[in-house]
């Protein structure tokens, strides 16, 4: 176990670089950070003194070093746009966007794995057709768009939700419902999927054999494993969740969390603050990757650690 | 309860999966019946329709299966109706199918597997059903059942998960069980001792039993009724004995050819020829006839129709080997 | 068997399921290939069937609603945006950026991605876990936040756009090519290829690439539909297409602004992507069962336990 976790732990460190190697040269090397922070109208100077700021004139490796000895202690430098502490930025956005996936991830989950397996009890019937249509619908509709049309008519029309903002339950509602689209749609089709295998295992059929009923074959037998098979998706819809879901559904509806704060940065031309985020995230993705593996070891007698 | 009252009675049984390249004819006009306490054989190669038997006695046909005709009947009552299936199904009839690794779930313990068999048919509570669970383990020659009950399949051996899959089948003190080629995934000493298990326990309960293989050697010391059953149709059936010694059918007396001996003799190792037919297009004449030695031009286009012998059995054959009075005899009269 | 023999029970055949006639049967597959054919036909036609310049400017004409509404008129059958151009031609112009760029990112990355996957399936060993693990490390990075740094820093562009959606979907296609490439290597054939001498590449092309092709053109259509809904995203964002090019999330971004006074803005150029995305899933689901017949046995079992489901 404790190898293991030693092993995972290091793989985690090893995406964590790369993520902060990629985004050095994305941001120092492919792009001109001094060109994009500086407005129009710089002259030479402005742009020595930035650079000389932001340590550019020294050698690229030198760069490259002092940089991940700060990223590696969450010092990003100051927001160009805030001009405090980047990583002090990104702490204070975070909690909104937990609330915002979290929400929409369990509330996806719960209602995909449900679609899913109403569809595998009769495959081929009308529940499972339906189903499977609400399934491509959730993967099919763009959030961005869905937001906004759920606005028009939920905030605009109906005036039963506030547009946009935070701050209540009801602003909640609809960020959380399109974040959960994609999610029960994707956890729907996979679920009904390993569901109907599930169902036809000879354990399963053996289990009928024995006299259960069917809702305890479909529950205890059939989910279970099913559920296993899952969990690996249900890991890849949480990191979609966090690190593309947000930054959409956040823009749309004005949510004051880490997406938004990156789309904001972007506006602003704040690379620092954009690196933050970006970093940040990696890092909670990674930590869900750790966790979607030992969730896995605990539910499957069969998987040991090694 | 009555003692000659067959417990099962299968009469005139057809059953047909369709695919998309055509319906298949699994089970065509079978009728049997197991009296309690009784041992019955069936014999087959495999796709000539053994395990479907096997479910339908369980009222158990899986779709895009379908009964199309006959019936299937527990003590009078119609197993092909899913209510009545579904109170005998674990409670009356119970099955050990072939391979134990599929037949439990990997991720449940042997004792959720098994006192939940329990709770359903016998109502009892779950330190009942774990008591209870653990006398059948050792009753099935399980060393430790206690520990056993918290261990996942994996952690068994083969042998001892087929002896896990026995104690769930009678954990509730079934009238008969059903043994789909209870051996066929063991290996050879495992296979012995399973047998072993198999009928002592049935001598011992009083218990009916349908034994369904493919190796004549296993149903040998067994069963007391063979039935041999070849592209879905009964080919011969009668006394183990009679069957052995003087087996009408060609297709028995090749499948005897065709049994290893324990003694571990060869020589008489012999396969039979060709495959079994398409059972998507059934043609009109004896089924076994483009593999039959025996066969002519008679046999290739009239279906040879079940019919008493002399021993108190039946065959289905216009050329039988080993009759004393031949038949040609008695077509001629 | 033999010629003599006479049969006496023809058993009910389902007919030969013929590709195009299983598409045909399956309503929700068919509804698919109209999206599709429809989508190809409108791209390519645009300038033609467009009743207007998409990009005419008419200041006098702003704004107006669309025919079903209050207001609305056949001249402008789907309304006016802010700038008074014609939303209906303006989404059949936006039909051509969503066909170029998944044709665009799906080649490149499905080239790109098919040949790191047949290089690691193939040599196996050494090669194959320095690779998987480079794509494994790289498949956790948080995509679509890298998508939009690259994009802020580099600048946007149909071409940055492209590269920047296929830096992922590659990684699909290696990993779907190089399970491929393993399970069609155990086959006998492969190894029986291998005894003879045939070279690798003509064991890769000669017994390899068939197995690849209709798995392969499934993902290709499934991370096409990907694409158009990341591609929109990204415009909608402000970070993809840029005026004067025409997108339909650029279009939706616009509409933003006149979410309360001209809702017809985000709801149309929307619903073109919802149904273009939708079309192209449905029409995977169909291919991917026509592709793996474990799945379309699967099928065959569930529809004919249906009743009257089974034609004769």
């Amino acid at each position: 176990m404790g190898r293991y976790v030693l092993i995972r732990l290091s793989q985690a460190a090893l995406v964590v670089a790369s993520v902060m190697v990629v985004v050095f040269v994305v941001t120092r090397l492919i792009g001109d950070p001094v060109a994009v922070m500086l407005p129009l109208e710089a002259t030479e100077e402005n742009r020595a003194v930035l650079e000389a700021q932001l340590g550019l004139d020294r050698p690229i490796f030198v760069q490259l070093g002092n940089y991940m000895a700060d990223a590696v202690r969450l010092d990003f430098g100051d927001s160009l746009w805030q001009r405090r502490p980047a990583i002090d930025i990104v702490m204070e956005r975070l909690p909104p966007t937990m609330v915002l996936v979290f929400s929409g991830f369990v509330l996806g989950l719960l209602l995909g794995a449900v679609i899913g397996v109403v569809a595998a009890v009769r495959p081929g019937g009308w529940t499972d057709r339906l189903s499977v249509l609400l399934g491509l619908l959730g993967i099919s509709l763009p959030q961005f768009w869905i937001g906004l049309v759920l606005i028009v008519f939920f905030s605009v029309g109906l005036g039963w939700f506030p547009t946009s903002g935070s701050g209540s339950v009801s602003h909640l509602v609809l960020p959380a419902t399109v974040l959960a689209l994609p999610i029960v749609g994707r956890i729907a089709l996979v679920t009904r999927s390993s569901m109907i295998d599930e169902l036809n295992t000879p354990h399963v059929k053996d289990a009928t054999a024995r006299g259960l009923s069917r809702t305890r074959i479909v529950i205890a037998h059939a989910f279970r494993g099913a559920g296993i098979a899952t969990i690996t998706v249900a890991g890849w819809e949480l990191i979609g969740a966090l690190a593309g879901g947000a930054v959409v559904v956040e823009t749309v509806y004005a949510w004051p969390g880490i997406g938004f704060t990156a789309m904001q940065a972007i506006e602003r031309h704040d690379i620092i603050l954009l690196q933050g985020v970006v970093l940040v995230i990696a890092i909670i993705v990674v930590t869900i990757n750790i966790l979607v593996d030992i969730t896995y070891t605990i539910l499957d007698p069969r998987v040991k650690f090694d | 309860m009555t003692g000659d009252r067959p417990l099962l009675e299968i009469r005139n049984l057809e059953v047909v999966f369709p695919t998309p390249s055509g319906t298949v004819r699994a089970v065509r006009d079978v009728s049997l019946s197991v009296n309690p306490g009784e041992s019955l054989g069936i014999v087959g190669e495999s796709g000539s329709g053994k395990s479907t038997i096997a479910r339908a006695s369980l009222g158990l046909i899986e779709l895009p299966g379908r009964i199309v005709g006959g019936e299937v009947l527990w003590r009078g009552r119609p197993l092909t109706d899913e209510k009545t299936a579904r109170r005998y199904r674990g409670r009356q009839i119970s099955i050990v199918s072939q391979d134990p690794m599929a037949a439990l779930n990997p991720i449940r313990t042997i004792g959720a597997q098994m006192t939940e068999v329990m709770a359903r048919h016998l109502k009892l509570k779950k330190q009942q059903a774990r008591k209870r669970a653990a006398d059948l383990l050792e009753k099935v020659g399980i060393p430790e059942p206690g520990r056993r009950l918290d261990q996942y399949p994996f952690e068994l051996s083969g042998g001892m998960q087929q002896r896990v899959v026995i104690a769930i089948a009678l954990s509730c003190d079934p009238l008969m069980l059903i043994a789909d080629e209870p051996t066929t995934a063991l290996d050879v000493t495992t296979q012995a001792q399973i047998l072993r298990l198999i009928s002592s326990l049935q001598k011992e309960l009083g218990l009916a039993l349908m034994l369904i293989t493919h190796d004549l050697g296993v149903v040998a010391g067994a069963c007391d009724l063979l039935k041999v059953l070849y592209a879905g149709e009964i080919v011969e059936s009668g006394t183990a004995d009679a069957l052995f010694h003087h087996p009408h059918h060609p297709y028995t007396a090749a499948l005897l050819g065709a049994t290893p001996r324990l003694d571990g003799r060869t020589d008489r190792l012999r396969i039979i020829k060709g495959h079994p037919p398409d059972l998507r297009s059934v043609d009109a004449g004896c089924s076994f006839s483009p593999r039959c030695p025996h066969s002519t031009t008679y046999c290739e286009s009239e279906h040879p129709l079940l019919e008493p012998d002399s021993r108190g059995g039946m065959f289905a054959c216009w050329h039988p080997r080993n009759r004393l009075e031949p038949r040609s005899v008695a077509q001629e009269r | 068997m033999t010629p003599t023999r006479r049969t006496n029970h023809h058993l009910d055949r389902p007919p030969s399921h013929g590709w195009i006639k299983a598409v045909l049967q399956d309503p929700a597959a068919l509804f698919g290939v109209v999206v599709v054919v429809v989508l190809v036909g409108v791209a390519l036609l645009a300038p033609w069937i467009a009743p207007l310049d998409p990009t005419k400017q008419d200041l006098g004409a702003r704004l107006l609603p669309p025919f079903y509404a209050r207001g609305g008129s056949f001249e402008h059958i789907l309304g006016t945006d802010q700038l008074g151009r014609d939303v209906l031609s303006r989404i059949i112009h936006g039909s051509r950026i969503s066909l170029t760029i998944p044709l665009v990112t799906v080649t490149l990355a499905g080239v790109f991605g098919t040949a790191v996957g047949l290089l690691a399936g193939y040599r196996g060993g050494r090669t194959d876990t320095i690779i998987m693990r480079a794509v494994d490390t790289l498949f956790s990075f948080p995509g679509l936040l890298l998508a939009l740094t690259i994009l802020a820093v580099v600048g946007p562009g149909f071409w940055t756009l492209a590269i920047v959606l296929s830096l992922r979907i590659w990684m699909v296609f290696a990993r779907v090519t190089r399970g491929l490439v393993l399970s069609a290597r155990e086959a006998e054939y492969v190894d029986a290829a291998e005894l003879i001498g045939a070279s690798p590449v003509r064991i890769m092309l000669r017994h390899i690439a068939p197995n690849l092709t209709a798995p392969l053109s499934t993902l290709a259509v499934i991370e096409s539909a990907h694409v158009i809904l990341s591609e929109a995203a990204l415009s909608f964002l402000g970070l993809g297409i840029q005026s004067p090019q025409i997108s339909w999330g650029l279009d939706v971004a616009i509409g933003r602004q006149y979410v309360f006074s001209a809702p017809w803005l985000i709801i149309l150029p929307g619903t073109a992507i919802a149904v273009s995305v939708l079309g192209i899933n449905l029409l995977a689901g169909r291919l991917r069962i026509a592709a793996d017949p474990q799945e379309s046995a699967k099928r065959f079992a569930a529809t004919a336990a249906l009743p009257g489901a089974q034609s004769g």
